[in-house]
């Protein structure tokens, strides 16, 4: 085995890991943007861009009770998706 | 707090925007609550998967593949179970640029339907670059050509290793026939007096697949008993192996 092979080998394993976490986004990506707009949205407020949902609903101008639904619900409906996908949490195998 | 009150804010909890004392009202409650538990744990899978998400192509991917083309020349096949060195330091890709909250700790399992999308993958990829063949070339060099084949052949099976503490360790991949494939580790390096040893738990013992060396890298095996394991583990042994498990298992994951 000559010096370069190991670094070679590396890189291989990391293309490998990089192919694989680029594939589960694109599913990722996949379900997130099947979501209706308002509950998208409101996802993409919270996590994304870091804002409390009390804060998402001020910047929204719709009620608290209003954007916990929407967060509740795009998320059961996202992991509805990935789960049709094949995609599931290890634990649920 | 009541449960239909913390019931309803699992969400926001499981993307970490809730303020800060009706975060801890939540997680008193969750702790005494299973519902709430398995309802958050759910969420949570999620909420980590969103953590793993690209808007494009990530930072230097395509630079690192066009690497690989140079070095193909010479590239080593994929040894049966007489496990090459990489330093399979458990480096994760990039991450997409500017999200605020990242959750930790992603788990997620590839099945059939997922899997196959890894040649779409390809595709994807190549799309963005107008170089299907050579992205191709690139995935399939050094070996790897033998996982991917194995992730998009029907019926096979992923097995994710984890260790007590619930940290994903190694991804293998089992075709029907019993052929199987390391698809990613992150096993520390042993010393050369160590080395990492796979088995087959069958009937709830422990019959050995193969050493896997002190570094794992690319690994090959087959899994030839009937019938075949149940779940697959992985421990630390003297170079050479054992015929039984001299020490704890170190990760494990179901077939």
């Amino acid at each position: 085995m000559n010096a370069a092979t190991p670094n070679r080998r590396r890189a291989s394993y990391d293309l490998q890991n990089q192919a694989w976490d680029y594939m589960l986004s694109d599913e990722i990506l996949r379900a997130l943007r099947a979501l209706p707009a308002e509950e998208r949205r409101a996802i993409e407020l919270a996590y994304f861009e870091g804002h409390t949902y009390v804060k998402v609903a001020e910047i929204l101008d719709e009620a608290e009770g209003t954007i916990k639904s929407r967060i509740r619900n795009g998320m059961r409906r996202m992991r509805s998706e990935l789960t049709r996908s094949g995609i599931q949490g290890a634990d649920q195998l | 707090m009541n449960h239909d009150e913390a019931f309803e804010l699992l969400a926001p909890l499981a993307l970490d925007a809730l303020d800060a004392d009706v975060l801890n009202a939540v997680e008193e409650h969750v702790l005494t609550c299973p519902r709430c538990r398995g309802e958050l744990d759910g969420l949570r899978d999620v909420a980590s998967a969103m953590g793993n998400t690209y808007e494009s192509l990530p930072d230097g991917l395509w630079e690192r593949i066009s690497g690989r083309l140079y070095e193909r020349e010479g590239a080593d096949a994929v040894p049966a179970l007489d496990f090459g060195v990489i330093d399979a330091s458990g480096e994760s890709g990039p991450r997409r640029q500017g999200l605020t909250r990242r959750v930790k700790g992603l788990a997620i399992t590839v099945s059939l339907a997922a899997a196959a999308a890894i040649i779409a993958l390809g595709l994807s990829l190549a799309s963005a670059n107008g170089q299907v063949t050579q992205l191709q070339d690139a995935l399939s060099a050094n070996g790897q050509n033998a996982v991917m084949s194995a992730l998009s052949t029907p019926g096979h099976k992923v097995v994710t290793m984890k260790n007590a503490e619930h940290h994903e360790l190694a991804k293998f991949v089992v075709l029907p026939d019993g052929r199987g494939y390391l698809v990613s580790s992150k096993l520390p390096p042993l010393s050369s007096k160590n080395t990492y040893q796979l088995w087959g738990i069958v009937n709830g013992l422990p019959v050995s697949v193969g050493v896997m060396g002190s570094s794992p890298g690319q690994v090959t095996f087959t899994l030839a008993s009937s019938p075949g394991p149940t779940a697959l583990a992985v421990s630390i042994e003297p170079a050479g192996g054992s015929l039984q498990p001299a020490h704890p298992l170190v990760a494990s994951g179901a077939v």
